[in-house]
């Protein structure tokens, strides 16, 4: 599997309801595309962008042949390279990574995600590190419902990205609260990402983006 | 006193031999004043050895408080964007030889035979 998810900075907020709809309906309409979303980002979110548009391909080849679809090169090309319409993507492109689930089949819950740049200077040892904590945080959040910690094959944006941090959660109080207040994320995982820490391997600016999840997209 | 919602924040510095008076005076000079102002509470500083030892680096310990997980991200998120912080940090790197920060909450535990205040 392939996975795309991309977070839409608009240049007009006002015509974030159209877009969303085009979008959609391109998804919608390309037999190529097995899953997506695409929703407004929530408040909560952070550099998240306007909308989160994510979508799943059976491989690479089939994303390929989607954004080469001549409908899609009609509708959907246009619209994300008019800067006049989205002033910035931050997009990744990657297969799934270690995923887990405890609600395959959550429908009208919440979907966060979110886009890291691991420094180069990161040794591989430590960078693996960063990578299990992340991965130990559902041991702690049972309202965490779905989880998945992937490399990034292909990114765009403010930064390289390295890491797409995708989760599920049934309620925004489960994310907001659960996860942001529990001790496992600021009294240990945080680190990676605190600049008062030695730990910190992240790089300051990362992507963070919530929006409604009508059908699970990790389960 | 044990406090559940209280949350420590604990800087180990160990400074290079001779250096612990010039980075304690830094770190309550350029440090604790910001600190402060973000929320953070000033509980002790200490040194061990107890004494500076020619040749020898000390370990410096700082602590502080916040009064809960949402202090604890509002703290957190007016350091990254006081460049201040990440100045004194850096400024500072040439006095050490290593540092930590790390995160404790209290505990209800105690010795038998005590109570708790």
């Amino acid at each position: 599997m392939i996975k795309w998810t991309q977070l839409l900075h608009l240049a007009d907020r006002h015509r974030s309801d159209e877009i969303r709809r085009r979008l959609d309906a391109a998804s919608r309409a390309s037999p190529m595309v097995s899953r997506f979303l695409c929703e407004p980002t929530l408040e909560g979110s952070w550099n998240g962008g306007d909308l989160v548009w994510h979508l799943q391909f059976a491989d690479a080849p089939a994303r390929q042949a989607c954004v080469e679809q001549a409908q899609w090169r009609r509708e959907v090309e246009p619209l994300l390279s008019d800067r006049a319409v989205v002033s910035r993507i931050d997009s990744a492109i990657y297969t799934p990574g270690r995923t887990g689930t405890r609600h395959a089949g959550l429908a009208d819950g919440l979907y966060r995600v979110a886009f890291f740049a691991v420094e180069p200077w990161a040794t591989r040892e430590v960078t693996g590190q960063y990578e299990q904590d992340l991965l130990d945080m559902p041991v702690h959040l049972e309202r965490m419902l779905g989880w998945s910690l992937s490399g990034v094959a292909d990114s765009r944006g403010e930064r390289a990205w390295t890491h797409v941090w995708e989760q599920e959660f049934a309620t925004l109080d489960a994310l907001l609260v659960d996860y942001t207040m529990h001790p496992v994320h600021w009294g240990h995982v945080d680190r990676w990402f605190d600049p008062e820490c030695p730990e910190r391997i992240v790089d300051l600016t990362l992507c963070h983006g919530i929006c409604r999840l009508p059908h699970s997209v990790l389960g | 006193m044990h406090d559940g919602s209280r949350i420590h924040v604990l800087d180990e510095v160990v400074v290079q031999p001779g250096r612990a008076a010039e980075y304690h005076e830094a770190y309550l000079t350029r440090y604790a004043p910001g600190a402060q102002a973000r929320g953070m509470r000033f509980e002790s500083a200490r040194m061990s050895p107890p004494l500076e030892l020619d040749g020898q680096p000390s370990t410096l310990q700082f602590t502080w408080s916040v009064a809960d997980p949402p202090a604890w991200w509002a703290m957190r998120f007016a350091a990254l964007g006081d460049p201040a912080v990440h100045g004194f940090w850096r400024d500072t790197a040439a006095l050490i030889v290593s540092r930590s920060r790390r995160f404790l909450r209290d505990v209800p535990i105690q010795p038998r035979g005590e109570v708790a205040s």
